[in-house]
């Protein structure tokens, strides 16, 4: 899709997870058609009161598990001290932190992942995986957004987890790093229109007349149109340039 | 052009985020600056600009105070989309005019079947003020890139506008890498040749 990180709400709705979410870009998750954010209180609020949610679920049977979901550049605003609460009082929650390497909601500022000053000035990266770790998380994952199936794996096995546990989800924003990571897809005939792909919320996805297709100057390439397609209906285009 | 309030010229760009809105009221309030006037332009992006309601204003004349728009006072709507035309017909004043690109992106909402697109928009658009329906995305793709629909839209609009085609030339030429210039002067030398059929109204 346009944005690479969108799989990671795909899974979570798959999931039925409950969603603490942030005020960055991903806080649109919010949004038709996923509906996936529960609460957005502030920056860094999302992986703060998620830790409330795994204190309560912990003493309910049953309880739908929940995750805090932070950006990057939100982690370095204000989400390593929920970090650090997390380990301290060892709460059993969960934190995916969102990681595009900018600051996409507010216009694209350079943040401390992203390698460069605001005047392009190069910086050393800072890796939030190795923060995390050396704030006494035990279980840091990092994990690329497109990489679906071990995605879910993860979310899966670390929300079942009694400790906490951070999850870094890598992709570029497309915004920024421009570019299509793999070919455009396309939709063959034997698509029966069962419209799953149409709810992944993809630009480049669309329908006209009832028939769906995939527009190719939208498409970034990623697949995931694919990956959720259970006819096999999405392949790669053959280029012809 | 009529004359808006304060003396101002007033054009409001709406689109969809990607269809090039930004570039265009750069490209406008430039060619302003190049003629000599005072022009001030206030936008949206960030969050919008991929698939998000876009819209830039554009105010010209002796001196400008602010840069928004009052409701009811845009002289020219200019819109890259039919529905984000829709949405901002009420900026535009009853004698002013509406160009809309004769193109329609559906959103997220109406792909998944939750809400409907909005019929007859025409229809809608002139109980603001007049509608010239521009093929602006066809323009742009019969000369080889659909990219160039806001540059043909705005060759459109140069129409109502008193400014040389020099002028414009020359900023769209300053405006893109080498090998984008050609074709873009091409898409908006058609869009400001195209005659607009009557919308009716």
């Amino acid at each position: 899709p346009g944005c690479g990180h969108t799989a990671v709400f795909h899974i979570l709705k798959e999931l039925k997870l409950a969603v603490n979410g942030d005020i960055g870009c991903y806080g649109l998750a919010a949004l038709p058609p996923y509906d996936m954010t529960d609460s957005v209180i502030c920056m860094g609020g999302g992986m703060t009161l998620n830790q409330g949610f795994a204190k309560v679920a912990a003493l309910r049977e049953n309880a739908r598990p929940a995750v805090g979901v932070v950006g990057d550049s939100t982690f370095f605003h204000s989400g390593l001290t929920g970090v650090a609460n997390m380990v301290y009082n060892k709460t059993p929650s969960t934190v995916l932190i969102l990681d595009n390497r900018t600051t996409a909601m507010t216009g694209h500022q350079p943040n401390p992942t992203s390698g460069n000053k605001i005047g392009g000035e190069a910086s050393p990266p800072l890796d939030i995986g190795e923060i995390c770790r050396a704030l006494g998380v035990k279980h840091v994952h990092e994990v690329d957004a497109t990489d679906i199936d071990r995605l879910k794996e993860i979310v899966e096995q670390e929300t079942q987890r009694d400790e906490p546990s951070v999850l870094v989800v890598r992709e570029r924003c497309v915004m920024v790093e421009r570019g299509r990571s793999g070919p455009v897809y396309q939709i063959l005939d034997t698509c029966k229109e069962c419209k799953l792909c149409l709810r992944l919320g993809c630009p480049a996805v669309s329908i006209d007349d009832g028939r769906i297709h995939i527009v190719d100057y939208l498409c970034e390439g990623c697949g995931l149109c694919a990956n959720v397609c259970s006819f096999d209906a999405i392949v790669p285009k053959q280029e012809s340039k | 052009m009529p004359a808006g309030t304060n003396n101002a010229a007033n054009v409001l760009i709406v689109g969809v985020g990607g269809q090039g809105i930004i570039r265009c009221s750069k490209i406008l309030a430039e060619v302003v600056v190049c003629s000599g006037l005072d022009v001030k332009k206030s936008e949206i992006h960030g969050l919008s600009q991929r698939g998000g309601s876009v819209t830039s204003h554009v105010r010209w004349g002796e001196q400008v105070f602010t840069p928004v728009i009052p409701e009811g006072q845009a002289d020219v709507l200019l819109a890259m989309e039919e529905l984000e035309a829709l949405r901002y017909a009420h900026v535009v004043r009853p004698d002013g005019v509406i160009y809309v690109n004769d193109f329609s992106i559906l959103p997220r909402t109406v792909i998944s079947g939750d809400a409907d697109y909005p019929q007859d928009i025409d229809g809608q658009l002139r109980q603001y003020a007049e509608v010239r329906r521009i093929p602006a995305t066809e323009i742009a793709r019969e000369l080889g890139d659909v990219r160039m629909s806001n540059v043909a839209l705005l060759g459109s609009l140069s129409q109502s506008l008193d400014f040389p085609t020099d002028v414009w030339i020359d900023v769209i030429s300053e405006s893109f890498p080498e090998k984008f210039v050609e074709p873009n002067c091409n898409a908006f030398r058609t869009g400001a040749t195209f005659k607009p059929a009557e919308a009716g109204g």
